[in-house]
Protein backbone atom coordinates (compact mmCIF):
# COMPACT_ATOMS: atom_id res chain seq x y z
CA UNK A 1 0.00 0.00 0.00
CA UNK A 2 1.30 3.40 -0.94
CA UNK A 3 0.68 6.20 1.51
CA UNK A 4 -0.76 9.57 0.60
CA UNK A 5 2.60 11.08 1.54
CA UNK A 6 4.26 9.26 -1.36
CA UNK A 7 1.53 10.35 -3.76
CA UNK A 8 1.97 13.89 -2.49
CA UNK A 9 5.70 13.72 -3.19
CA UNK A 10 5.07 12.49 -6.75
CA UNK A 11 2.42 15.08 -7.59
CA UNK A 12 4.40 17.87 -5.94
CA UNK A 13 7.57 16.99 -7.82
CA UNK A 14 5.68 16.99 -11.11
CA UNK A 15 3.97 20.28 -10.32
CA UNK A 16 7.07 22.07 -9.15
CA UNK A 17 9.13 20.74 -12.05
CA UNK A 18 6.72 22.11 -14.59
CA UNK A 19 6.40 25.47 -12.89
CA UNK A 20 10.18 25.78 -12.67
CA UNK A 21 10.48 25.02 -16.39
CA UNK A 22 7.79 27.58 -17.11
CA UNK A 23 9.50 30.19 -14.94
CA UNK A 24 12.83 29.58 -16.66
CA UNK A 25 11.28 29.94 -20.12
CA UNK A 26 9.54 33.14 -19.03
CA UNK A 27 12.87 34.42 -17.75
CA UNK A 28 14.42 33.81 -21.16
CA UNK A 29 11.55 35.79 -22.66
CA UNK A 30 12.14 38.68 -20.29
CA UNK A 31 15.80 38.84 -21.25
CA UNK A 32 15.04 38.09 -24.91
CA UNK A 33 17.44 35.15 -24.93
CA UNK A 34 17.16 31.62 -26.18
CA UNK A 35 15.09 30.08 -28.97
CA UNK A 36 11.70 31.35 -30.08
CA UNK A 37 10.09 28.21 -28.74
CA UNK A 38 10.59 29.59 -25.21
CA UNK A 39 7.13 31.17 -25.27
CA UNK A 40 5.47 27.90 -26.20
CA UNK A 41 7.45 26.01 -23.58
CA UNK A 42 6.62 28.58 -20.92
CA UNK A 43 2.89 28.40 -21.50
CA UNK A 44 2.62 24.64 -21.99
CA UNK A 45 4.68 23.99 -18.87
CA UNK A 46 2.47 26.46 -17.03
CA UNK A 47 -0.60 24.55 -18.22
CA UNK A 48 0.95 21.24 -17.13
CA UNK A 49 1.74 22.61 -13.70
CA UNK A 50 -1.76 23.97 -13.43
CA UNK A 51 -3.27 20.57 -14.24
CA UNK A 52 -1.11 18.85 -11.62
CA UNK A 53 -1.78 21.44 -8.91
CA UNK A 54 -5.14 20.02 -7.73
CA UNK A 55 -3.55 16.57 -7.30
CA UNK A 56 -0.78 18.10 -5.20
CA UNK A 57 -3.30 19.98 -3.07
CA UNK A 58 -5.58 16.97 -2.50
CA UNK A 59 -2.77 14.56 -1.63
CA UNK A 60 -1.22 17.26 0.56
CA UNK A 61 -4.42 17.65 2.54
CA UNK A 62 -4.65 13.86 2.97
CA UNK A 63 -1.02 13.58 4.03
CA UNK A 64 -1.10 16.54 6.38
CA UNK A 65 -1.26 15.79 10.09
CA UNK A 66 -3.90 17.57 12.14
CA UNK A 67 -7.30 18.83 11.20
CA UNK A 68 -7.94 21.78 8.97
CA UNK A 69 -6.02 25.01 8.84
CA UNK A 70 -4.47 24.91 12.29
CA UNK A 71 -1.16 26.47 11.31
CA UNK A 72 -0.27 29.87 9.79
CA UNK A 73 1.99 28.13 7.30
CA UNK A 74 -0.99 26.24 5.88
CA UNK A 75 -3.04 29.43 5.64
CA UNK A 76 -0.24 31.17 3.73
CA UNK A 77 0.09 28.14 1.46
CA UNK A 78 -3.59 28.40 0.60
CA UNK A 79 -3.42 32.13 -0.18
CA UNK A 80 -0.24 31.87 -2.22
CA UNK A 81 -1.33 28.84 -4.23
CA UNK A 82 -4.70 30.38 -5.08
CA UNK A 83 -3.03 33.63 -6.14
CA UNK A 84 -0.53 31.74 -8.29
CA UNK A 85 -3.28 29.61 -9.82
CA UNK A 86 -5.24 32.74 -10.70
CA UNK A 87 -2.20 34.30 -12.33
CA UNK A 88 -1.46 31.11 -14.26
CA UNK A 89 -5.01 30.85 -15.62
CA UNK A 90 -4.95 34.53 -16.48
CA UNK A 91 -1.68 34.15 -18.38
CA UNK A 92 -2.92 31.15 -20.33
CA UNK A 93 -6.16 32.86 -21.19
CA UNK A 94 -4.31 35.94 -22.34
CA UNK A 95 -1.96 33.81 -24.41
CA UNK A 96 -4.92 32.07 -26.09
CA UNK A 97 -6.45 35.40 -27.04
CA UNK A 98 -3.51 37.59 -27.81
CA UNK A 99 -0.53 35.46 -28.73
CA UNK A 100 3.03 35.33 -27.42
CA UNK A 101 3.94 37.03 -24.17
CA UNK A 102 5.77 40.33 -24.08
CA UNK A 103 8.15 41.28 -21.30
CA UNK A 104 5.41 42.39 -18.93
CA UNK A 105 3.54 39.11 -19.13
CA UNK A 106 6.73 37.10 -19.04
CA UNK A 107 7.60 38.91 -15.81
CA UNK A 108 4.20 38.00 -14.39
CA UNK A 109 4.90 34.42 -15.45
CA UNK A 110 8.13 34.50 -13.46
CA UNK A 111 6.26 35.86 -10.45
CA UNK A 112 3.72 33.04 -10.78
CA UNK A 113 6.49 30.46 -10.78
CA UNK A 114 8.08 32.17 -7.78
CA UNK A 115 4.82 32.07 -5.84
CA UNK A 116 4.47 28.34 -6.47
CA UNK A 117 8.05 27.74 -5.35
CA UNK A 118 7.40 29.76 -2.20
CA UNK A 119 4.31 27.65 -1.56
CA UNK A 120 6.40 24.50 -1.88
CA UNK A 121 9.04 25.98 0.41
CA UNK A 122 6.42 26.63 3.07
CA UNK A 123 5.29 23.01 2.73
CA UNK A 124 8.84 21.87 3.41
CA UNK A 125 9.01 24.05 6.47
CA UNK A 126 5.67 22.70 7.69
CA UNK A 127 6.59 19.03 7.36
CA UNK A 128 10.32 19.05 8.08
CA UNK A 129 11.00 22.38 9.73
CA UNK A 130 13.48 23.20 6.99
CA UNK A 131 13.34 25.95 4.41
CA UNK A 132 15.61 27.94 2.13
CA UNK A 133 13.27 30.91 2.43
CA UNK A 134 14.86 32.32 5.57
CA UNK A 135 13.85 35.93 5.12
CA UNK A 136 10.20 35.55 4.28
CA UNK A 137 7.93 35.85 7.32
CA UNK A 138 5.77 32.78 6.85
CA UNK A 139 4.03 32.73 10.20
CA UNK A 140 2.18 35.99 9.62
CA UNK A 141 -1.15 35.70 7.83
CA UNK A 142 -2.52 38.83 6.22
CA UNK A 143 -6.25 38.30 6.46
CA UNK A 144 -8.62 40.87 4.99
CA UNK A 145 -12.06 41.53 6.46
CA UNK A 146 -14.77 39.70 4.56
CA UNK A 147 -16.15 42.93 3.09
CA UNK A 148 -12.74 43.73 1.62
CA UNK A 149 -12.50 40.25 0.13
CA UNK A 150 -15.98 40.71 -1.28
CA UNK A 151 -14.94 43.93 -3.00
CA UNK A 152 -11.85 42.23 -4.41
CA UNK A 153 -13.95 39.32 -5.62
CA UNK A 154 -16.44 41.64 -7.30
CA UNK A 155 -13.61 43.59 -8.94
CA UNK A 156 -12.10 40.40 -10.29
CA UNK A 157 -15.42 39.11 -11.60
CA UNK A 158 -16.18 42.50 -13.16
CA UNK A 159 -12.84 42.54 -14.95
CA UNK A 160 -13.36 39.01 -16.24
CA UNK A 161 -16.92 39.82 -17.32
CA UNK A 162 -15.89 43.04 -19.03
CA UNK A 163 -13.13 41.26 -20.91
CA UNK A 164 -15.43 38.42 -21.91
CA UNK A 165 -18.05 40.80 -23.29
CA UNK A 166 -15.49 42.80 -25.26
CA UNK A 167 -13.99 39.71 -26.82
CA UNK A 168 -17.27 38.06 -27.62
CA UNK A 169 -17.46 36.92 -31.21
CA UNK B 1 27.61 34.17 -20.26
CA UNK B 2 27.49 30.37 -20.25
CA UNK B 3 30.78 30.12 -18.38
CA UNK B 4 29.54 32.54 -15.76
CA UNK B 5 26.36 30.50 -15.36
CA UNK B 6 28.38 27.32 -14.91
CA UNK B 7 30.53 29.03 -12.27
CA UNK B 8 27.42 30.16 -10.40
CA UNK B 9 26.02 26.61 -10.44
CA UNK B 10 29.31 25.14 -9.23
CA UNK B 11 29.44 27.74 -6.46
CA UNK B 12 25.90 26.92 -5.33
CA UNK B 13 26.68 23.20 -5.29
CA UNK B 14 29.89 23.81 -3.37
CA UNK B 15 28.24 25.78 -0.58
CA UNK B 16 25.37 23.31 -0.16
CA UNK B 17 25.54 21.28 3.01
CA UNK B 18 24.89 17.69 2.05
CA UNK B 19 23.47 15.81 4.96
CA UNK B 20 21.86 12.42 5.28
CA UNK B 21 19.99 13.57 8.37
CA UNK B 22 16.72 15.43 8.70
CA UNK B 23 17.86 18.21 11.02
CA UNK B 24 14.30 19.48 11.41
CA UNK B 25 12.99 16.05 12.35
CA UNK B 26 10.06 14.31 10.69
CA UNK B 27 7.44 14.60 13.42
CA UNK B 28 5.81 12.04 15.68
CA UNK B 29 3.98 9.12 14.14
CA UNK B 30 3.68 5.39 13.68
CA UNK B 31 6.91 4.29 12.07
CA UNK B 32 8.75 1.08 11.47
CA UNK B 33 12.45 0.95 12.26
CA UNK B 34 13.02 0.65 8.52
CA UNK B 35 11.79 4.19 8.26
CA UNK B 36 14.44 5.08 10.76
CA UNK B 37 16.93 4.20 8.08
CA UNK B 38 15.08 5.47 5.05
CA UNK B 39 14.25 8.76 6.71
CA UNK B 40 17.96 9.42 6.89
CA UNK B 41 18.94 8.08 3.50
CA UNK B 42 20.75 4.78 3.22
CA UNK B 43 20.60 2.94 6.58
CA UNK B 44 24.08 1.63 5.87
CA UNK B 45 25.43 5.17 5.97
CA UNK B 46 24.17 5.89 9.49
CA UNK B 47 26.70 6.27 12.24
CA UNK B 48 26.52 4.47 15.57
CA UNK B 49 25.22 6.70 18.31
CA UNK B 50 27.31 7.07 21.44
CA UNK B 51 24.17 7.53 23.56
CA UNK B 52 23.22 5.14 26.32
CA UNK B 53 19.61 4.02 25.99
CA UNK B 54 17.69 2.40 28.82
CA UNK B 55 14.16 1.08 28.65
CA UNK B 56 12.22 0.77 31.89
CA UNK B 57 8.95 -1.11 32.35
CA UNK B 58 7.42 -3.30 35.04
CA UNK B 59 8.61 -6.84 34.32
CA UNK B 60 5.12 -8.17 34.97
CA UNK B 61 1.99 -6.34 33.87
CA UNK B 62 -1.69 -7.23 33.71
CA UNK B 63 -3.22 -8.19 30.42
CA UNK B 64 -5.31 -5.49 28.68
CA UNK B 65 -4.54 -2.99 31.41
CA UNK B 66 -2.56 0.23 31.23
CA UNK B 67 1.13 0.45 31.95
CA UNK B 68 3.96 2.84 31.15
CA UNK B 69 7.30 2.47 29.43
CA UNK B 70 10.06 4.98 30.08
CA UNK B 71 13.08 5.34 27.82
CA UNK B 72 16.09 7.30 29.03
CA UNK B 73 18.50 8.60 26.39
CA UNK B 74 21.77 9.95 27.76
CA UNK B 75 24.66 11.69 26.03
CA UNK B 76 23.23 11.56 22.54
CA UNK B 77 25.21 14.62 21.30
CA UNK B 78 22.59 15.57 18.74
CA UNK B 79 22.69 18.26 16.04
CA UNK B 80 22.23 21.98 16.59
CA UNK B 81 18.48 21.54 16.63
CA UNK B 82 19.01 19.06 19.50
CA UNK B 83 16.18 16.86 18.28
CA UNK B 84 16.29 13.22 19.35
CA UNK B 85 13.85 10.77 17.80
CA UNK B 86 12.98 7.52 19.56
CA UNK B 87 11.18 4.43 18.31
CA UNK B 88 9.40 2.04 20.67
CA UNK B 89 9.73 -1.35 18.97
CA UNK B 90 9.21 -5.06 19.52
CA UNK B 91 12.15 -6.29 17.43
CA UNK B 92 14.97 -5.10 15.20
CA UNK B 93 13.72 -6.74 12.02
CA UNK B 94 12.98 -3.42 10.34
CA UNK B 95 9.44 -4.45 9.43
CA UNK B 96 6.35 -5.42 11.42
CA UNK B 97 8.17 -4.14 14.45
CA UNK B 98 5.78 -1.63 16.02
CA UNK B 99 4.18 -2.53 19.38
CA UNK B 100 0.78 -2.86 17.74
CA UNK B 101 2.08 -5.90 15.84
CA UNK B 102 2.22 -7.71 19.21
CA UNK B 103 -1.13 -6.36 20.37
CA UNK B 104 0.14 -3.47 22.47
CA UNK B 105 -2.07 -0.42 22.32
CA UNK B 106 -0.44 3.00 22.50
CA UNK B 107 -2.66 5.21 24.65
CA UNK B 108 -0.30 8.17 24.81
CA UNK B 109 3.15 8.95 23.48
CA UNK B 110 5.72 11.29 24.99
CA UNK B 111 4.16 14.29 23.28
CA UNK B 112 0.58 13.18 23.71
CA UNK B 113 0.10 11.42 20.37
CA UNK B 114 -0.48 7.72 19.81
CA UNK B 115 2.49 6.82 17.61
CA UNK B 116 5.44 4.62 18.43
CA UNK B 117 7.90 7.29 17.21
CA UNK B 118 8.38 10.59 19.03
CA UNK B 119 10.80 13.48 18.85
CA UNK B 120 11.90 15.54 21.82
CA UNK B 121 14.32 18.44 21.91
CA UNK B 122 17.19 17.60 24.17
CA UNK B 123 17.94 20.29 26.78
CA UNK B 124 21.32 22.01 26.48
CA UNK B 125 21.95 21.71 30.18
CA UNK B 126 21.82 17.98 30.81
CA UNK B 127 21.71 16.10 27.49
CA UNK B 128 19.28 13.63 29.06
CA UNK B 129 16.02 12.98 27.28
CA UNK B 130 13.15 10.99 28.76
CA UNK B 131 10.45 9.40 26.61
CA UNK B 132 7.35 7.99 28.32
CA UNK B 133 4.71 5.90 26.60
CA UNK B 134 1.43 4.75 28.14
CA UNK B 135 0.49 1.36 26.75
CA UNK B 136 -2.43 -1.00 27.02
CA UNK B 137 -0.99 -4.48 27.45
CA UNK B 138 -1.88 -7.28 25.04
CA UNK B 139 -3.31 -10.68 26.05
CA UNK B 140 -1.30 -12.83 28.44
CA UNK B 141 2.06 -14.00 27.17
CA UNK B 142 5.74 -13.19 26.93
CA UNK B 143 6.74 -10.12 24.96
CA UNK B 144 9.82 -8.10 24.13
CA UNK B 145 10.19 -4.34 23.91
CA UNK B 146 13.16 -2.24 22.88
CA UNK B 147 13.96 1.33 21.96
CA UNK B 148 15.89 2.74 19.04
CA UNK B 149 17.00 6.32 18.62
CA UNK B 150 17.98 8.56 15.73
CA UNK B 151 19.62 11.93 15.85
CA UNK B 152 21.95 14.17 13.92
CA UNK B 153 25.36 15.40 14.92
CA UNK B 154 27.00 18.76 15.36
CA UNK B 155 29.03 18.18 12.21
CA UNK B 156 25.77 17.54 10.38
CA UNK B 157 27.04 15.11 7.79
CA UNK B 158 25.64 11.91 9.24
CA UNK B 159 22.60 10.59 11.05
CA UNK B 160 23.30 8.42 14.08
CA UNK B 161 21.41 5.40 15.25
CA UNK B 162 21.39 3.41 18.46
CA UNK B 163 19.28 0.74 20.14
CA UNK B 164 18.62 -0.38 23.69
CA UNK B 165 18.73 -3.89 25.04
CA UNK B 166 15.57 -5.84 24.42
CA UNK B 167 13.48 -6.10 27.61
CA UNK B 168 11.27 -9.09 28.29
CA UNK B 169 7.81 -8.38 29.70
CA UNK B 170 5.46 -10.95 31.16
CA UNK B 171 1.82 -10.18 30.64
CA UNK B 172 -0.44 -12.04 33.06
CA UNK B 173 -4.15 -12.57 33.21
CA UNK B 174 -5.50 -10.39 36.06
CA UNK B 175 -7.61 -11.85 38.89
CA UNK B 176 -11.34 -11.50 38.44
CA UNK B 177 -11.77 -9.08 41.35
CA UNK B 178 -8.71 -6.97 40.69
CA UNK B 179 -9.45 -3.26 41.15
CA UNK B 180 -8.78 -1.70 37.79
CA UNK B 181 -9.59 1.06 35.37
CA UNK B 182 -12.41 0.27 33.00
CA UNK B 183 -11.33 -1.55 29.86
CA UNK B 184 -12.49 1.24 27.60
CA UNK B 185 -11.07 4.04 29.72
CA UNK B 186 -8.52 6.25 27.99
CA UNK B 187 -7.01 9.03 30.10
CA UNK B 188 -6.75 12.50 28.53
CA UNK B 189 -3.30 13.13 27.11
CA UNK B 190 -3.28 16.73 25.88
CA UNK B 191 -4.71 20.01 27.12
CA UNK B 192 -4.12 23.71 26.57
CA UNK B 193 -2.20 25.95 28.92
CA UNK B 194 -4.37 27.89 31.33
CA UNK B 195 -7.02 25.20 31.29
CA UNK B 196 -8.17 23.42 34.46
CA UNK B 197 -8.71 19.73 33.78
CA UNK B 198 -11.42 17.70 35.50
CA UNK B 199 -11.08 13.96 35.03
CA UNK B 200 -13.74 11.37 35.70
CA UNK B 201 -12.18 8.03 36.48
CA UNK B 202 -14.01 4.96 35.16
CA UNK B 203 -13.19 1.89 37.22
CA UNK B 204 -14.15 -1.74 37.83
CA UNK B 205 -14.09 -3.64 41.13
CA UNK B 206 -13.14 -0.41 42.93
CA UNK B 207 -14.69 0.77 46.18
CA UNK B 208 -12.58 3.88 46.72
CA UNK B 209 -9.62 5.51 45.11
CA UNK B 210 -7.20 8.35 45.73
CA UNK B 211 -5.34 10.42 43.17
CA UNK B 212 -1.99 12.16 43.26
CA UNK B 213 -0.11 14.18 40.69
CA UNK B 214 3.35 15.58 40.18
CA UNK B 215 4.95 18.17 37.96
CA UNK B 216 8.48 18.55 36.67
CA UNK B 217 10.08 19.08 40.07
CA UNK B 218 8.82 15.70 41.23
CA UNK B 219 6.83 16.79 44.31
CA UNK B 220 3.80 14.56 44.69
CA UNK B 221 0.54 16.31 45.54
CA UNK B 222 -2.78 14.70 46.45
CA UNK B 223 -5.84 15.65 44.45
CA UNK B 224 -9.21 15.51 46.25
CA UNK B 225 -11.69 13.10 44.67
CA UNK B 226 -15.36 14.12 44.64
CA UNK B 227 -18.03 11.86 43.10
CA UNK B 228 -15.41 9.92 41.21
CA UNK B 229 -13.90 13.10 39.74
CA UNK B 230 -10.74 14.99 40.47
CA UNK B 231 -9.26 18.22 39.14
CA UNK B 232 -5.77 19.01 37.97
CA UNK B 233 -4.75 22.67 38.19
CA UNK B 234 -4.14 24.69 35.05
CA UNK B 235 -0.65 24.72 33.58
CA UNK B 236 0.89 28.15 33.31
CA UNK B 237 3.50 27.08 30.77
CA UNK B 238 3.95 24.32 28.25
CA UNK B 239 4.89 21.16 30.12
CA UNK B 240 3.73 17.88 31.57
CA UNK B 241 1.80 16.95 34.66
CA UNK B 242 1.64 13.30 35.65
CA UNK B 243 -1.06 11.69 37.75
CA UNK B 244 -1.94 8.26 39.03
CA UNK B 245 -4.67 6.63 41.08
CA UNK B 246 -4.51 4.16 43.96
CA UNK B 247 -7.44 1.78 43.65
CA UNK B 248 -8.94 -0.12 46.59
CA UNK B 249 -11.52 -2.91 46.35
CA UNK B 250 -12.11 -6.53 47.26
CA UNK B 251 -9.01 -7.70 45.41
CA UNK B 252 -5.45 -6.60 46.09
CA UNK B 253 -4.87 -2.81 46.01
CA UNK B 254 -3.55 -1.50 42.74
CA UNK B 255 -1.78 1.64 41.59
CA UNK B 256 -2.16 2.82 38.03
CA UNK B 257 0.93 3.90 36.10
CA UNK B 258 1.80 7.58 35.95
CA UNK B 259 -0.36 9.09 33.23
CA UNK B 260 1.07 12.09 31.41
CA UNK B 261 -1.02 15.11 30.59
CA UNK B 262 0.82 17.39 28.17
CA UNK B 263 0.00 21.09 28.26
CA UNK B 264 0.35 22.85 24.91
CA UNK B 265 -0.07 26.39 23.71
CA UNK B 266 -3.62 27.04 22.52
CA UNK B 267 -4.00 25.93 18.93
CA UNK B 268 -3.60 28.58 16.28
CA UNK B 269 -6.98 29.62 14.97
CA UNK B 270 -8.18 31.63 12.02
CA UNK B 271 -11.55 32.51 10.56
CA UNK B 272 -11.77 29.77 7.92
CA UNK B 273 -14.60 31.50 6.04
CA UNK B 274 -12.66 34.76 5.71
CA UNK B 275 -9.53 32.90 4.65
CA UNK B 276 -11.22 30.82 1.93
CA UNK B 277 -13.17 33.85 0.75
CA UNK B 278 -9.98 35.88 0.46
CA UNK B 279 -8.24 33.05 -1.38
CA UNK B 280 -10.99 32.86 -4.00
CA UNK B 281 -11.13 36.66 -4.24
CA UNK B 282 -7.41 36.79 -4.99
CA UNK B 283 -7.83 33.97 -7.50
CA UNK B 284 -10.46 35.84 -9.52
CA UNK B 285 -8.70 39.19 -9.11
CA UNK B 286 -5.49 37.80 -10.64
CA UNK B 287 -7.35 36.34 -13.61
CA UNK B 288 -9.25 39.59 -14.07
CA UNK B 289 -6.19 41.83 -13.80
CA UNK B 290 -4.44 40.03 -16.63
CA UNK B 291 -7.52 40.28 -18.85
CA UNK B 292 -7.85 43.95 -18.01
CA UNK B 293 -4.34 44.53 -19.24
CA UNK B 294 -5.22 42.71 -22.45
CA UNK B 295 -8.30 44.85 -22.98
CA UNK B 296 -6.37 48.06 -22.52
CA UNK B 297 -3.83 47.04 -25.10
CA UNK B 298 -6.52 46.21 -27.61
CA UNK B 299 -8.35 49.41 -26.82
CA UNK B 300 -5.23 51.36 -27.65
CA UNK B 301 -5.24 49.65 -31.03
CA UNK B 302 -8.90 50.51 -31.43
CA UNK B 303 -8.15 54.25 -31.07
CA UNK B 304 -5.01 54.18 -33.15
CA UNK B 305 -6.06 56.40 -36.13
CA UNK B 306 -2.66 56.66 -37.81
CA UNK B 307 -3.78 54.87 -40.95
CA UNK B 308 -6.88 57.01 -41.34
CA UNK B 309 -4.94 60.29 -40.95
CA UNK B 310 -2.33 59.22 -43.46
CA UNK B 311 -5.01 58.18 -45.90
CA UNK B 312 -6.70 61.57 -45.67
CA UNK B 313 -3.47 63.53 -46.06
CA UNK B 314 -2.10 61.74 -49.13
CA UNK B 315 -3.87 61.28 -52.49
CA UNK B 316 -4.70 57.74 -53.41
CA UNK B 317 -2.03 56.06 -55.44
CA UNK B 318 -3.49 53.92 -58.12
CA UNK B 319 -1.51 50.92 -59.07
CA UNK B 320 -3.41 50.55 -62.35
CA UNK B 321 -1.89 52.60 -65.14
CA UNK B 322 -4.07 53.06 -68.14
CA UNK B 323 -1.99 52.31 -71.23
CA UNK B 324 -4.39 54.40 -73.37
CA UNK B 325 -3.51 57.61 -71.46
CA UNK B 326 0.16 56.94 -71.70
CA UNK B 327 0.05 56.03 -75.39
CA UNK B 328 -2.33 58.76 -76.44
CA UNK B 329 0.55 60.55 -78.17
CA UNK B 330 1.41 57.58 -80.36
CA UNK B 331 -0.59 55.19 -82.49
CA UNK B 332 -2.87 52.59 -80.90
CA UNK B 333 -1.08 49.51 -79.62
CA UNK B 334 -1.51 46.31 -81.59
CA UNK B 335 -3.36 43.42 -79.98
CA UNK B 336 -0.02 41.76 -79.19
CA UNK B 337 0.99 44.78 -77.08
CA UNK B 338 4.31 46.62 -77.15
CA UNK B 339 6.99 45.09 -79.35
CA UNK B 340 9.49 43.17 -77.34
CA UNK B 341 12.12 45.40 -75.75
CA UNK B 342 10.26 48.66 -76.49
CA UNK B 343 9.36 51.34 -73.97
CA UNK B 344 6.23 53.45 -74.18
CA UNK B 345 8.29 56.52 -75.13
CA UNK B 346 9.84 54.59 -78.01
CA UNK B 347 6.38 53.56 -79.11
CA UNK B 348 5.19 57.19 -79.09
CA UNK B 349 7.98 58.18 -81.35
CA UNK B 350 8.48 55.17 -83.54
CA UNK B 351 5.24 53.26 -83.25
CA UNK B 352 3.69 54.48 -86.49
CA UNK B 353 6.84 53.60 -88.38
CA UNK B 354 6.78 50.15 -86.82
CA UNK B 355 3.17 49.62 -87.84
CA UNK B 356 3.90 50.79 -91.38
CA UNK B 357 6.83 48.37 -91.67
CA UNK B 358 4.80 45.60 -90.17
CA UNK B 359 1.94 46.29 -92.61
CA UNK B 360 4.28 46.45 -95.63
CA UNK B 361 6.16 43.38 -94.54
CA UNK B 362 2.92 41.63 -94.05
CA UNK B 363 1.85 42.36 -97.58
CA UNK B 364 5.13 41.44 -98.95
Amino acid sequence: MISSTTFHMISTDATIGMFVLSGFAFMLTVFNKGPEVRDTVAHWALAGGLIMTPFAIITGVLASPGDGLDNPLLANKLLLSMTATGLAIGLLWRRYRQGPADRLYASIGMITSGLILTTAGIGGEFTRGESLLFLIPKDIVILFPIWASAIILLLGLAMIGNSTVKHRG
Amino acid sequence: MRIRLIFVLIFLLAIANFSTANPGGVGDGIRSMECGGSCHGDPGLNGLSSASIELEIEPEVWAEMLTTVTIYVNNSQPSDTRIVGTFLLINEDGAKDTPSHDGWGIVAGPNGGNGNYAEITSPHSSDVVEFVWTLRAPVAGQYNLLASIHHGSEEGELAYQGSSQSISVTVQTPPEDLPRLADNYNPPTVRETGEVTTITLETENVDTFTVEYRVDDGNIISAPVVDGKFTLPAAINVGVVEWRAHLQGEGPDQSTPWFRLVAEEPAWEIDDTALYFQAFALFFLCIGLLQLQTTRKEESKEYDLTEEVLAAAMPPISSEISPEIEVAEGPPLPSSGLPQGWSIEQWNHYGQEYLNNLEGGGLQ
